[in-house]
């Protein structure tokens, strides 16, 4: 098991390193000059050549890349914000915490209500109830998430002032936006549930519990369930991804200064170094999530670990998009 | 007080779903099993003997199948119309089940230990180290080293699954086993160990037993009586001597032509003509007819009842007695 | 089973004959499915009034009318009216054109890349799997939004940039999605039949294995574009993609934000528009799914 982990996180680094790859090619082919972007309008084409040289934005492509990677490597440095002239690490680190508890609250919204209520249904197959609930949850999984960010605002935030609208500065802030967010994924989490039950209640083994004299209760949640959530737990680490990438877009309707204001600032600005920074630290921050995942994965069904022990290293992904919901 | 331990009455169960219509499954079925014996229940695929097993438990899943009508007695005591705990009580305790497929029958995420003591647990009333102990009792009695208390079933092969699996069911020991092809997954060196294993097992603790098989050979080597079902029909039941060696039938009949003969006497295999009747779509009087190289218009005019052949011998067929010796 | 019949007959024609009979099979099924019925009904009734746009609305998306801005929902304007004027519904309808295109040709251009990649990945094997599938890995383990968002702001704003940065965004998705089942299809008899007859890579791969693996990708291509119809919302939203005064659905709620306290339907109604669409095309995927793939149906 050790071993196995040691061999994720080892294969963790050529992929950051091709994120940061990716990001930085993508950077180096954006038409606009931050010089031009930051300096004021007074400054001589000399002046901006020069900023540029400082920063080394004259250098080839693969060398600015190889002093990226050297930086982080050899001083940990991740760079200087083009605007402040501080280490981008700062003002990273100050918003990134605002946006992965924006992204773990919607998840565990999302656990919580999607698996309940798809747990529920599935034992109320074909009833009106469970008709209900599909048809709630097809709404859910359609409602585009900054919308419903909107609507929130116009009800609970303006009409009825249950909750503030803006910032995210205690629990009464963080009501709204993981709610919009979290929406989608419990009602994606449900439907998920929904089959994986059924799937299992047709199961022998079931048969067998009941054979055996079980309670129903038991027999629902000690075997149904525990195998039913196994697959969930991959798409869990698909919807995390995908909530920590839909945050960006819910930080500007609640105006909460998350890593994804930061960043659509930064983009306007041509302020490349933070780009940078925020796209490897969330793309780190998604392989850890999922590293993780896999070792719950593990602990939970004894058959995928005995796999682990002599398995490569590539992640093990959620077919999400099976299922027909394919949001990270 | 009768000697039987089990008595089954008149049980008709279909299955009612809006894709296929009413399915037929089993139809009018009685048989008695005494206390101590082992009753074979026979015939092909599809024939209604795994239905009537879980009607029995009352583990049929409804819908679809819903049962028409019957009484099932267990020791005077209908189990259709028992209350749902007290039947939870009889299921696993009295009354407990083999099923057919040992590779999909345990649950993969739980330890093969846990899974017995689960029943143990369920039944008698011990308390967790206890239960452990009689589950530990109960592998080893199977031929399973308690070393492997602790694994999970993708572990052990499928015969040694289906050795957990009769652990469970023995583990409280039932009255009644109710065994759905028990050897029918295996290979045919495991078959016999564990069908001789079955034997002892059954023996050593008085468990009466329904066999359910296709396998005429399994009848012949574990049971005293057997039921012949057809179509969700017993078409034949007695003494297994006396049903071997008469075969009144024309469906048993076809069933032993069709086994291959060791003697060496039979050069070629005689298989029965035609397929088991749609049984949404079950034909009028005799429902072999269709296949039958005896029938004639009679046999289609009503339904046919089970004869007497002799003593505790009977076959339900109007040809019944033409029949010998084919 | 008449389809059969005529199969047998001509048996130069069987494979076509087949072909359609299943096709045949599958639009039966598609008939009878409630949802996916209630999907293409609404889908089409969406798409058909996107594109008579012109015809109910010859004034066009922009024209104003000051004397009528801030108007409520009613009978002459159903869906209100914004800041200039503008009859919102129109301008709906128009961005729906917008909104469906984007939606449409970036799942076709990712399905394309996607798939040929899946193919390539999962039917070579080997090193060129490798390659391929920690390419995916990488450009995976960026949220979709996120990449959509730096790549569209490489590519400038527009409807054009906007296509193309959803579509890469979810190639990776479509290249899973088929290299998965080539894997297990791919050392099956009727595959090795073809390569004994020494069929070319590129019959084995377009010929025998993406019929065989089609329909997940059919239900995902559907799925897909409600994606991508969310995404291109979401990237004007941050005001990358498609931008006001072009009425694309996203750019419409965005420019209606500022207003949100007192005239809350310019946000609602477009909303609606939306998640209407999305609704329409997720209920067709979900019908057509249980009708291509009964062995998923419950």
């Amino acid at each position: 098991m050790v071993k196995y982990i040691v061999k994720r996180l080892i294969y963790m680094i050529p992929v950051l390193l091709g994120v940061a790859f990716l990001i930085s090619i993508i950077l180096y082919l954006t038409p606009g000059d931050p010089a031009s972007v930051i300096l004021s309008s007074q400054a001589t084409d000399a002046m901006r050549d020069a900023w540029r040289q400082e920063r080394g934005l004259n250098d080839p492509f693969l060398l600015q890349y190889i002093h990226f990677i050297g930086g982080i490597v050899l001083h940990w440095d991740w760079g200087t914000s083009y605007v402040n002239g501080l280490s981008v690490t700062g003002d990273v680190m100050l918003r990134f915490p605002n946006t992965f508890l924006l992204a773990c609250l919607t998840t565990v919204i999302a656990i919580i209500i999607g698996i309940l209520l798809g747990v529920f249904t599935a034992k109320h197959q074909n009833t009106w109830l469970d008709t209900t609930f599909s048809v709630v949850g097809m709404i859910g999984i359609s409602m585009p998430q900054f919308w419903l960010g909107m609507l929130l605002i116009i009800w609970f935030g303006l009409n009825l002032q249950w909750f503030p609208i803006a910032g995210f500065d205690g629990p009464k802030y963080w009501v709204l936006p993981s709610v919009a967010l979290g929406v989608q994924n419990a009602a994606i989490l449900m439907r998920f549930t929904r089959t994986s039950v059924l799937e299992c209640m047709r199961q022998d083994y079931v048969r067998t519990a009941r054979a055996k004299g079980q309670v129903e209760r038991v027999i629902t949640w000690h075997h149904i369930v525990r195998n039913a959530l196994i697959p969930i737990i991959t798409t869990v680490g698909a919807l995390f991804g995908g909530a920590l990438g839909m945050a960006m877009i819910l930080e500007q309707v609640f105006s909460i200064n998350g890593l994804g204001r930061l960043m659509v600032e930064a983009i306007a600005m041509r302020n490349y170094p933070i780009i940078r920074a925020s796209v490897m630290l969330l793309a780190a921050s998604y392989s850890f999530i999922y590293l993780a995942l896999d070792l719950l994965y593990a602990a939970v069904d004894p058959r995928i670990k005995t796999d682990f022990e002599n398995q490569s290293a590539g992640p093990r992904r959620a077919r999400v998009s099976r299922k027909g919901a394919a949001h990270a | 007080m009768s000697n039987n331990i089990l008595s089954v009455k008149n049980l008709t169960v279909k299955y009612i779903s809006r894709e296929i219509g009413v399915c037929h499954a089993v139809n009018d079925v009685s048989f008695d099993v005494q206390k101590g014996e082992t009753l074979g229940l026979v015939g092909e695929t599809g024939a209604g003997k795994t239905t009537i097993a879980l009607g029995i438990m009352r583990i049929l899943q409804m819908p679809p199948a819903r049962v028409v009508s019957g009484e099932i007695l267990l020791d005077d005591e209908d189990l259709l119309h028992v209350p749902d705990a007290r039947m939870r009580s009889i299921r696993g305790g009295r009354v407990s089940m083999i099923f057919q497929d040992p590779m999909t029958a345990l649950n993969p995420i739980d330890r093969i230990g846990g899974q017995i003591s689960e029943m143990v647990r369920l039944h008698l009333n011990l308390d967790k180290a206890q239960s452990v102990a009689k589950a530990m009792e109960m592998l080893e009695m199977v031929g399973i080293p308690g070393a492997r208390f602790d694994d999970y079933p993708h572990q052990f092969s499928g015969g040694m699954k289906q050795r957990v699996i009769i652990a469970i069911a023995l583990a409280c020991k039932p009255e009644l086993l109710l065994a759905d092809e028990p050897t029918t997954a295996l290979d045919v060196t495991i078959q016999a160990q564990v069908l001789n294993m079955m034997n002892e097992l059954k023996t050593d603790l008085g468990t009466s037993m329904v066999l359910i098989t296709h396998d005429l050979g399994v009848v012949a080597e574990t049971c005293d009586r057997v039921a012949v079902i057809y179509a969700g029909e017993i078409v034949e039941i007695g003494a297994a001597d006396a049903v071997f060696e008469k075969r009144s039938h024309p469906y048993t009949t076809g069933l032993f032509n069709s086994l291959p003969d060791i003697t060496g006497g039979r050069k070629r295999l005689i298989p029965i003509a035609g397929l088991m009747p749609d049984p949404t779509a079950l034909p009028e009087g005799c429902k072999f007819s269709p296949r039958c190289h005896l029938a004639d218009e009679s046999c289609t005019q009503g339904p046919v009842a089970l004869g007497l052949e002799s003593g505790t011998h009977f076959v339900r067929c109007l040809k019944a007695s033409k029949n010998q010796g084919v | 089973m008449p389809d059969q019949t005529i199969a047998v007959r001509q048996p130069d024609e069987t494979v076509i004959v087949k072909q359609r009979s299943m096709f045949r099979q599958i639009l039966a099924r598609l008939v009878r499915n409630r949802s996916a019925m209630i999907g293409f009904c609404l889908l089409m009734i969406i798409v058909v009034l996107c594109l008579l746009a012109p015809v109910i609305a010859p004034q066009g998306f922009n024209a104003q009318n000051i004397s009528a801005k801030f108007q409520p929902p009613s009978l002459k304007y159903p869906c209100g009216t914004d800041n200039l004027g503008r009859d919102i519904f129109v301008r709906i309808l128009y961005g729906g054109r917008i909104s469906l295109l984007i939606g449409v040709v970036s799942t076709l251009f990712s399905a394309a890349i996607g798939i040929v990649i899946g193919l390539f990945a999962g039917y070579r094997g080997g090193s060129t799997d490798n390659v391929a599938m920690r390419i995916i890995d990488i450009v995976m383990s960026i949220p979709a939004i996120l990449l959509a968002i730096t790549i569209a702001a490489a590519l400038g704003t527009g409807v054009n940039s906007a296509i193309i940065a959803i579509g890469i965004a979810s190639i990776p998705i479509f290249a899973r999605l088929t290299r998965a089942p080539i894997i297990q299809v791919k050392n099956e008899e009727y595959i090795e039949a073809a390569r004994a007859i020494s069929a070319s890579q590129f019959r084995i791969m377009f010929r025998h294995l993406l019929p065989n693996i089609l329909s997940p990708l059919i239900v995902q291509i559907t799925i897909n574009v409600a994606l991508s119809i969310m995404l291109a919302a979401g990237l004007s939203f941050l005001g990358m993609g498609v931008q006001p005064p072009n009425p694309e659905w996203g750019a419409i709620i965005t420019s209606a934000k500022v207003y949100i306290i007192d005239h809350s339907y310019m946000v609602t109604m477009p909303g609606i528009a939306m998640a209407l669409t999305v609704i329409s095309l997720n209920l067709f995927g979900d019908g057509l799914r249980d009708c291509l793939d009964p062995r998923l149906k419950i």
